[in-house]
């Protein structure tokens, strides 16, 4: 399962999912508010295992800006050897 | 209900006295009861303008508010003053807090606790008072922002 497949499935189950979301989405479109986001990144932190800062959680309009955040900052598992 | 997309525009943040937002808040304030209010079947909403023009006097009412493209969209109303057991610390008790429901993008309400606490500190606040109802736990969104969980209200009508 890819980054934006296991984000999309931390999305509440109430939104407006009139097409299928994609990394361009936008949360706003999707009929978020602050309550609904606040979810989804407690659901995103359990399962990535990261904190995502206030600072940072605010400029992430997008799944995709999700996934490029954590991309960035979730330690990567070693390959073995 | 239009989509959010549609209806935010450009979101700010700012202090706003109260005699500027007086003629402006009633169908805030309405929507807010209906959507939150409870026994309103025996208490009807009937905001006391006059006392709020005190309190806006004395300096103890502090509303940050919330614009999109200029027009009125939320509130989060602070009464600042000194609590009667620690005279020394400068305390915020919450008024009331809303924003119209079709605004409620999201970070909308994250940014506007952002911008109260932002105020709160300038004014020399030490410890923000605030709650919530029940029917609308917005626990996990206080947490986040770094609230925590200090009392339980209870209420009773006797009327």
């Amino acid at each position: 399962m890819t980054t934006i497949e296991r984000l999309i499935a931390c999305l509440p189950d109430d939104l407006r999912l009139d097409e299928p979301v994609t990394p361009e989405t936008t949360f706003e479109s999707l009929g978020m508010d602050s309550l609904d986001f606040v979810y989804f990144l407690s659901d995103v932190q359990s399962k990535f295992l990261v904190e995502i800062p206030n600072r940072e959680a605010k400029h992430m309009r997008t799944a995709g800006d999700v996934a490029t955040w954590l991309e960035r900052n979730v330690c990567q598992p070693s390959p073995k050897h | 209900m239009p989509a959010i997309a549609e209806a935010l525009g450009t979101v700010t943040y700012q202090q706003e006295r109260w005699s500027a937002i007086k003629d402006l808040i009633g169908p805030l304030t309405e929507s807010h009861w209906l959507e939150v209010g409870l026994d309103q079947q025996n208490i009807p909403l009937d905001l006391d303008t006059d006392l709020y023009n005190t309190l806006d006097e004395m300096g103890i009412l502090h509303v940050t508010t919330i614009r999109s493209d200029g027009r009125l969209v939320g509130y989060f109303a602070m009464c600042v003053r000194n609590h009667p057991h620690y005279r020394t610390t400068l305390m915020a008790f919450l008024d009331s807090y809303f924003v119209l429901r079709e605004f409620r993008g999201p970070w909308v309400a994250m940014g506007l606790f952002e911008a109260v606490e932002s105020a709160m500190k300038d004014l020399g606040v030490k410890k923000m008072i605030a709650g919530m109802k029940l029917h609308k736990n917005i626990d996990i969104l206080f947490q986040r922002l770094g609230w925590e969980a200090i009392e339980t209200t209870y209420g009773k009508y006797i009327g």
